[in-house]
């Protein structure tokens, strides 16, 4: 083996870096009882994630790096990481009111968040599987004190514990895997398990390397909230405060399902029928449990929970068909995550526009909304159309993309299903908009509200140009996610 | 002139100025109506109606359909200046509609000696209605809505006469029927005329549909027959090319094609709708009930002479057809007492006089008759409109008379018009429906002849009855409220003047050379359409002359009777209805032909739709089982999913587990 150049690690990940940086001045600022409530540490937070997306776009434009000390440099990592780092930002503009409504201002929050992403980071990037489990744990554990950041709320108590005990089991799954792959393999890069797959398939350890890679994908089935690893997700997203429900429903769905593709790609597809149908199940699971469920809620963060298991069903249409066409299929996917995350953090973002100072997220008290906030519920309506997948809103061409993909593939039913899906969760994405724009309020509400904190705007702004923008012109980012999936996939 | 006119625009470009005009005009006037809407008609500080923008309204409504007039002539003087035996014109595709594999589709125009006689009748005649509106619209409010659509039926009218192929035709046909609809139904607030509208529309549905299932066949024929697609399968040039190919299909499509045109031209069985469609104002039954519109099947037929004259058989139905038509409206047109259904009725008998023509071979009659109908039936229907006019919306003739020295311009070109419709020498519908009659009987078909020849007494009878009752005799209005009746204004009384002239001396157009003239519009249209065979010969000759002279008399016999009764025995009708009272109720009742497919038809078509459609599968099946049923289906899946959500972690984790052991046995073992 090539001894490792630390200085190119040091160059390719100074993103990383300035965000440690940003994260470790935030948490010294919480020693200052004159910072803690100073809008600078959000700032310091926000300067740090801006320059670090910064340079990564940078990194991005230069073209792929290579894979070195168990991580890889390409561009599916540089895209995958500036998505997570717009994530970041618009949770921080998201966080910074609502914080203040609640009165507090806690540089814990923003270290965490960050301290978060980088673990996404190592996540996306990781090519060894103990990198990525480190990755996984790190975004993992930030994520779990997040969600009971609120300690004197005892449903965020009972989100963050139960994260955590799910998180654990989970955890336990992918490790117990990751142990088997190692034991019958000798190896945990991802590169040589995959050069060394057929020659294991073929031999006696045939089933325990299966065995590993079963539990392997149940690891990663816990963190996209996969039918039947799902449980924990509605409790959490509803427990959790506003701001954090929109990271968890977003950040680590798009980190986990981007390591997940890389896997995919180079491990799971070899096992060809096998990962067929396992993958099939899991979709059509994934998609059936998580829109039912959704007609059936009355709160709009548990209905947004279901809709983003949903949402994970359909990328696993995709990930059935990923052996078919590589490139087209994850370019899908890419495709898919953009669109998903930018509907649901602006559906997420104009709810916490609506509960005002408290918690409060129950679809009925939406009634009226478009007299009191005509500006957020049209763009609440415009995100909910997203999502349902009319055209002309990104997420038409992110199903269209995604199916297409999928029937070219050969898997016409399985596209079928996912469509007949997508019609039932029409009913509960109109839903809302039904209640905003024709239910009368209830008379005790006051019918005009206070203007909304302009960084909650911001964020709302932000989505719903890109949310229209990308729906009419889909091309330019189109082309930015071929030329992140072409590198990966060489 | 020319010189200056030609310097600017290309013959083409008047071409298509031709159907733009009226198109910008509606789009004009249909913005205003549109920006209009919400003022609604208020009343100014004197009480009077005022509608914004009336005067800009009606001044475009009226100038772009003259002008379009203008470009129609001009082209006429441009190819009729062109060498000998060449007067037409393609403008080439103008746009393509629809290019499938095996489909084509153009937008172009066609200019020759048939659609351009149409096309100057359209936009001449109509050009007159229009100025004629603004008289007769003047107390309404809704004028802006009117002009737009009244100038969008001109551009739908001059796209059926002028297109180039049957579908863009068809396009026009549909988009006319759609103008008749709103026009009919103009005053909709009026629930009866809203209806009348909705009637007229279905019926012609029905006849669209025989149109429709003509054009598939059409398709297939020239598919089989391994025409370009790229040259338009519907291109009249290129269906003409292969009519051989038509002929084992040209009667099942002759008569498909006739089928659409019974709707449109209210032939039996589809003529009820005509009659109900004077619910609209005075000058749309003048321009699209009886001018214009209505005439579109007669059109049509010569316009596919090609086809038709490949099927005797089909000739044969459409010429009974048109004769059965001709003496039953006009039976029926001699008991309605409505001044305008009474004109109805007439128009639907007149067109049997042209399908009669059609279905002869005469096509060049039957297109001779369709222009001097359009100019006395239009000038009959605006006399009517101005004497309803002067009337303050009266229509009954019993409760007029008398009106000729309060009416005097009306009266005298109603007069002319009528002598026309009896068809009395020299008036234009002497010529025209005489050279129908003629053939009937040189070609052989002497029971046809006989049918018109009954008919055309029948309606020297019915009209002289209306001059009568209306113009003269005794009033039977209020004497004070008789004397308060005024002439209309200018506006209506010129096209009813110019129009006095074109029914009077329209027939110049097609004297026979047996009256020394030279059926100048017969060999005008010679290059279109075939000359049928005459039976010539010096005792044909004899004959002529002597079925002409009988002809004349015969109408004017009727003519004199009919004005003596209703002018100065007006109680003989009632003796003679008491005495023959059944024939009088099966005709007042216009034979129960409404009531029969009411019941035959209508009713049990809305019985099965209610109890079987509506009830049995719209309501059971769809509503009910399917939507409902799934909705209810997938609502309780949602509560039963949901209910697992317990809140318990241990369970989770036991859902968890599960799914691991599934997983591992699919996958590992």
């Amino acid at each position: 083996m090539m001894p490792t150049d630390w200085s190119i690690v040091l160059n390719l990940s100074l993103p990383w870096i300035v965000v440690f940086a940003a994260a470790t001045v935030t948490l010294l600022a919480s020693a200052s009882a004159r910072l803690r409530t100073s809008p600078l540490v959000a700032l310091t937070a926000l300067a740090g994630i801006i320059t670090a997306f910064v340079l990564s776009w940078q990194q991005w434009i230069s073209g792929s790096g290579p894979i070195i000390a168990t991580l890889a440099f390409d561009r599916l990592s540089s895209f995958g990481w500036l998505l997570i780092l717009g994530i970041a930002a618009l949770t921080i503009l998201m966080s910074f009111s609502y914080l203040q409504d609640r009165h507090a201002g806690h540089p814990e929050y923003y270290a965490l968040l960050l301290f978060s992403a980088i673990g996404m980071g190592v996540l996306i990037s990781g090519y060894d599987l103990i990198t990525i489990f480190i990755g996984l744990e790190t975004m993992s554990v930030a994520i779990y004190a997040l969600a009971g950041f609120f300690r004197e709320r005892p449903q965020g108590n009972e989100a963050a514990l139960k994260y955590f005990l799910t998180g654990a089991f989970a955890s336990a799954f992918l490790l117990f895997g990751i142990a088997f792959l190692f034991g019958t393999t000798g190896t945990t890069d991802v590169g040589m398990i995959a050069a060394q797959q057929n020659q294991v398939l073929s031999s006696d350890l045939r089933s325990s390397f299966l065995f590993g890679l079963a539990m392997l994908v149940i690891g990663f089935g816990f963190k996209v909230a996969a039918v039947p690893f799902h449980a924990w997700a509605p409790d959490v997203y509803d427990g959790a405060p506003t701001p954090i429900t929109a990271f968890m429903a977003t950040a680590v769905k798009v980190a986990a399902f981007i390591a997940f593709l890389r896997i995919a790609s180079a491990v799971l597809v070899l096992t060809g029928v096998l990962w067929e149908h396992l993958a099939w199940g899991l979709a059509v699971a994934t998609m059936l449990v998580g829109n039912l469920a959704a007609i059936a809620q009355d709160n709009i963060k548990r209905m947004l929970a279901y809709s983003s298991i949903a949402h994970a069903g359909y990328l696993l249409v995709a990930f059935t068909a990923l052996a078919q066409d590589p490139t087209g299929l994850s370019r899908g996917i890419l495709f898919y995550l953009v669109a998903y995350l930018l509907m649901t953090l602006g559906a997420f973002a104009v709810v916490t526009a609506t509960q005002e100072t408290g918690e409060a997220a129950d679809i009925n008290l939406l009634a009226g909304l478009s007299k009191r906030r005509p500006w957020a519920a049209a763009m609440l309506a415009l995100f909910l159309f997203s999502l349902t997948g009319f055209p002309p809103t990104i997420g038409f061409f992110g199903k269209y993309y995604l199916f297409l993909g999928t029937v070219k593939a050969g898997f016409i039913w399985l596209v079928v299903i996912a469509l007949l899906n997508s019609a039932i969760s029409a009913y509960y994405y109109l839903r809302p908009i039904v209640v905003m724009y024709f239910h009368e309020p209830r008379e005790t509400e006051e019918k005009h509200a206070l203007p909304l904190a302009s960084p909650l705007v911001a964020v709302i702004a932000i989505t719903a140009i890109s949310v229209f923008l990308f729906g009419l012109l889909p091309t330019n980012l189109l082309a930015i996610v071929e030329h992140s999936v072409m590198a990966f996939l060489q | 002139m020319l010189e200056f006119v030609y310097h600017y625009i290309s013959v083409q470009t008047l071409v298509w100025l031709i159907v733009a005009l009226p198109l910008a005009g509606a789009v004009f006037n249909g913005s205003l109506a549109l920006i209009t809407a919400h003022h609604g008609g208020g009343k100014d500080h004197h009480g009077h109606h005022h509608t914004p923008f009336r005067t800009l309204a009606s001044t475009v409504g009226v100038l772009l359909p003259f002008a379009a007039f203008a470009a129609a002539l001009l082209c006429f003087v441009t190819l009729t200046g062109f060498e000998e035996g060449a007067p037409s014109l393609i403008t080439g595709p103008l746009s393509q509609w629809t290019a499938f594999p095996g489909l084509t589709i153009d937008i172009g125009l066609k200019v020759d000696q048939l659609s351009l006689v149409m096309a100057l009748v359209v936009t001449g005649v109509g050009s007159l209605i229009h100025l004629y509106s603004i008289g007769y619209m003047s107390h309404d409010d809704g004028v802006v809505r009117y002009f737009a659509e009244l100038n969008l039926f001109l551009f739908f009218m001059l796209i059926l006469v002028l297109a180039d192929n049957l579908v863009l035709m068809f396009v026009g046909w549909e988009g006319v029927g759609l103008c008749s609809y709103l026009l009919i139904g103009f005053w909709f607030e009026d629930p009866a005329k809203a209806k009348a509208g909705t009637k007229a529309f279905v019926v012609n549905r029905i006849g669209d549909a025989g149109f429709l299932l003509g054009l598939f066949l059409i398709y297939g024929v020239m598919a089989a027959a391994g025409a370009d697609p790229a040259t338009g399968y519907f291109n009249f040039e290129t269906m003409s090319r292969y009519a051989p190919f038509f002929q084992p299909l040209a009667t099942v499509i002759g008569l498909l094609l006739f089928v659409g045109a019974c709707g449109k031209s209210a032939q039996i069985p589809l003529y009820v709708w005509l009659p109900d469609a004077m619910a609209g104002p005075t000058p749309v039954s003048a321009l699209i009930h009886a001018a214009t519109m209505v005439t579109a099947g007669v059109y049509m037929v010569v316009r596919l002479n090609f086809i038709y004259v490949l099927s005797p058989t089909a000739l044969e139905v459409i010429a009974y057809v048109g004769a059965a038509t001709a003496l039953f409206a006009a039976t029926m047109g001699l008991a309605a007492t409505d001044i305008k259904k009474i004109l109805a009725y007439s128009t639907v008998s007149q067109l049997g006089y042209m399908f009669l023509a059609c279905g002869l071979g005469a096509f060049s009659a039957a297109i001779f008759h369709l222009v001097t109908h359009a100019f006395f039936k239009a000038l009959l229907f605006m006399g009517a409109g101005s004497v309803i006019h002067a009337l303050h919306g009266e229509q009954d003739i019993f409760k007029m008379g008398g009106l000729k020295p309060r009416l005097p311009v009306t009266c005298w070109t109603f007069l002319i018009a009528s002598l026309a419709l009896a068809g009395i020498v020299p008036t234009a519908g002497f010529f025209s429906k005489d050279a129908i009659l003629w053939h009937a009987y040189s070609s052989g078909h002497v029971g046809l002849w006989l049918v018109g020849f009954v008919s055309a007494g029948l309606t020297a009878f019915y009209i002289f009855r209306l001059v009568g009752a209306v113009f003269f005799g005794s009033t039977n209005l209020p004497v004070d409220q008789w004397k308060r009746v005024v002439e209309s204004p200018v506006s209506m009384l010129i096209p009813l003047i110019l129009l006095g002239f074109l029914s009077a001396f329209g027939g110049l157009l097609g004297v026979p050379e047996i009256l020394g003239g030279s059926d100048r519009l017969g060999e005008w249209l010679s290059g279109v359409v075939p000359l049928v065979g005459h039976a010539g010969g010096g005792a044909s000759h004899a004959a002529e002359i002597i079925l002409m002279v009988v002809a004349t008399i015969w109408a004017a016999n009727w003519s004199i009777l009919g004005w003596v009764i209703y002018t100065q025995r007006r109680d003989w009708p009632e003796r003679m209805a008491a005495r023959f009272r059944w024939v009088y109720r099966l005709i007042v009742n216009r034979y129960f032909v409404d009531e029969i497919y009411d019941r035959l038809i209508v009713r049990p078509l809305i019985g099965v739709s209610r109890v079987f459609f509506w009830k049995t599968i719209d309501a059971t099946a769809i509503d009910a089982i399917m939507v409902h049923g799934t909705a209810n289906t997938v609502g309780v899946w949602a509560r039963a999913v949901s209910l697992a959500q317990t809140g318990v972690v241990q369970q989770y984790l036991l859902y968890f587990l599960l799914g691991a052991v599934i997983v591992v046995v699919a996958v590992a073992l």
